[in-house]
């Protein structure tokens, strides 16, 4: 269970959140929808711990997690982030590997259980012949894929995705996400990723959490019976009536009104 | 080429450059001398005076010094994801010059008081620094190396305004001198202070070089992966202010080792990082010896070794970029 009472969160002087209260139970992967500059980033930063909330706090299982030290806070979220650093230059191994850095002793790398570790789950991602690469080589499309492996070999029990498929193209965002289904059904995780098409969040995701004005004004349910109802109106209401929502069949369909 | 193979080379290179370093001076030893005096304890009394108490101890002195130089450099260079900072980038050798300059002009400059200063005065520097960055705030690196640049600006003043007041007749020689930096004076206590410093941190460097790999990851990666970012980077800059404080008060600034290491070993050996970690200290010891050779032996007296250490490093940083060329 994710809870967050009373949060309240500022940059210098523009506020994000003021008194945000909600909690969040029983869900697989949930997705964050809203315009940008809505707060979805900050949210999530909240969530890992990376951003502490000047007022309020956050518990996860009921353990606020910014009374957790790193070490212990990595175990429960891990992430990736929505910017990759397209600079670094190290190995692909190594960088994956990196995931579990907390839990090795100080002076200890990688060993040979955890390279075949590391292989076996570039290799369900295909991509373990970029395992010897270095990271620097690869294209935007397959770093993201590598920045997915390592927060999954992280083995946190949610795993936090800022925008996982804004770089991508139409076929591999669908890879990503399926891939990602499954892993989470496997290996029993939770997700919780923001996304800006409302039509791949309500194809992948059980839960959706609607962002506007600084505000968390939202909650759908899958198994909600209003399911589909309440987001047509809250989609509407995130681009301000400016599309028109329709269903058909298990799809959302989306048309920008002029 | 293989790891093992970079590993061989760097230190039968490294080998190599002590053994030629041993030799030449303005008192040459030959190898047959060298060796009767190492293991059969024989030889002419100069040059056994000379080898163990000049000879081998300045090189072992120059080893520890490149060593320590070139691994500052590289964690620097790491932390800062910047190839261009250097071991002084905190403001290191401004405080240390500083610390020098003081025990010059008002502490009669003895040689101990000298060294007193300038690590005190080099630590003292990246202390300020580290505070001055905590009242600038914003993102972490970028502080730091504005505090840097402010603590080096202060350094400097204050290098000047001492020159300035220093007699020209005796003193002025003196810092200048020290602030060009040479292993002349280098004794056997000197030595042993240094290598008591400067062993153990690069030991704790080489025991933790996975961890250290970290400070490649942006800082809220490196959090998210479950890393205390805090301390590791307070360690980094820690060990590398011991290193870089405790090779700049035993023989003045030396410049550019602590930059040309790191680039030379990521160019020739394309190295990852824990090998480019490992490989930089032989082959910033190697580079260093040439230098101090250099500098003891191309004139009849000896000239001050970071003019050698500057002017090679101009030119190899040009061939380094030059290389680099149309590669990522």
């Amino acid at each position: 269970m994710i809870e967050f009472r009373n949060v309240s969160f500022s940059y210098r002087q523009q506020k994000v959140f003021d008194d945000l209260c909600f909690s969040l139970d029983d869900f697989t992967s949930a997705a964050l929808l809203g315009l940008n500059g809505e707060g979805k980033t900050t949210f999530l930063k909240l969530l890992l711990g990376l951003l502490k909330p000047e007022k309020g706090s956050i518990l996860i299982d009921d353990i606020d997690i910014n009374r957790l030290n790193e070490e212990k806070r990595s175990r429960i979220v891990s992430y990736v982030p929505q910017d990759i650093d397209d600079s670094l230059s190290m190995p692909v191994f190594d960088f994956v590997a990196m995931g579990r850095i907390a839990r090795r002793d100080f002076f200890k790398g990688p060993d040979e259980k955890e390279e075949e570790a590391v292989r076996s789950l570039l290799r369900q991602l295909s991509c373990d012949d970029h395992m010897k690469k270095d990271i620097s080589a690869l294209s935007s499309g397959q770093r993201r894929l590598i920045y997915l492996a390592r927060a999954i070999y992280q083995d946190a029990g949610i795993l936090v995705m800022d925008e996982p498929v804004s770089s991508l193209d139409l076929l591999k965002q669908h890879d990503l996400l399926s891939f990602l289904q499954d892993h989470l059904l496997t290996e029993n995780k939770k997700l919780i990723f923001s996304i800006h098409d409302p039509c791949l969040a309500y194809g992948y995701a059980d839960t959706f959490l609607f962002f506007k004005d600084h505000r968390l004004f939202d909650i759908v349910k899958k198994k909600d019976t209003d399911c589909k109802e309440a987001l047509s109106k809250d989609i509407s209401a995130l681009y301000e009536n400016k599309v028109r929502v329709s269903f058909a069949g298990d799809k959302i369909s989306m048309d920008v009104l002029e | 080429m293989k790891t093992s193979k970079k590993y061989l080379f760097a230190s039968l290179f490294l080998l190599a450059c002590f053994v030629l370093s041993l030799t030449l001076g303005r008192y040459p030893l030959s190898l047959k001398e060298i060796f009767a005096i190492l293991f059969l304890g024989q030889g002419k009394d100069v040059a056994v005076n000379i080898f163990y108490n000049i000879r081998l101890v300045r090189c072992l002195q120059v080893v520890l010094c490149g060593a320590a130089l070139s691994l500052a450099g590289f964690l620097y260079q790491s932390g800062f994801h910047n190839a261009l900072v250097s071991p002084d980038t905190l403001g290191v050798s401004g405080g240390a010059s500083v610390g020098a300059i003081i025990a010059i002009l008002y502490f009669g400059g003895s040689p101990v008081l000298r060294q007193v200063f300038s690590f005190a005065g080099g630590i003292l520097a990246v202390i300020v620094s580290l505070l001055l960055s905590v009242l600038i705030g914003r993102d972490r690196r970028i502080s730091l190396l504005l505090a840097g640049i402010i603590v080096s600006a202060l350094a400097n003043s204050a290098i000047m305004a001492f020159k300035y007041l220093a007699d020209p007749a005796t003193q002025l020689a003196v810092i200048d001198y020290w602030l060009m930096g040479s292993f002349s004076l280098i004794d056997k206590n000197k030595l042993l202070i240094t290598a008591v410093i400067i062993l153990p941190c690069l030991l704790l460097v080489v025991l933790f070089r996975y961890r250290f790999k970290a400070l490649l990851l942006s800082e809220e990666e490196t959090r998210a992966l479950g890393v205390d970012t805090g301390k590791l980077y307070l360690l980094c800059i820690g060990v590398s202010t011991l290193l870089t404080a405790a090779s700049v008060s035993m023989s003045g600034i030396v410049s550019w080792i602590g930059l040309l290491a790191p680039h030379i070993v990521k160019t020739v050996f394309r190295s990852s990082f824990e090998e480019t970690l490992l490989l930089c200290m032989p082959i910033g010891a190697s580079l260093l010896l040439l230098s101090d050779t250099v500098a003891r032996t191309l004139t009849m007296s000896e000239i001050p070794v970071s003019i050698i250490t500057s002017l090679t490093g101009a030119v190899f940083l040009f061939l380094f970029l030059y290389l680099k060329k149309g590669r990522p």
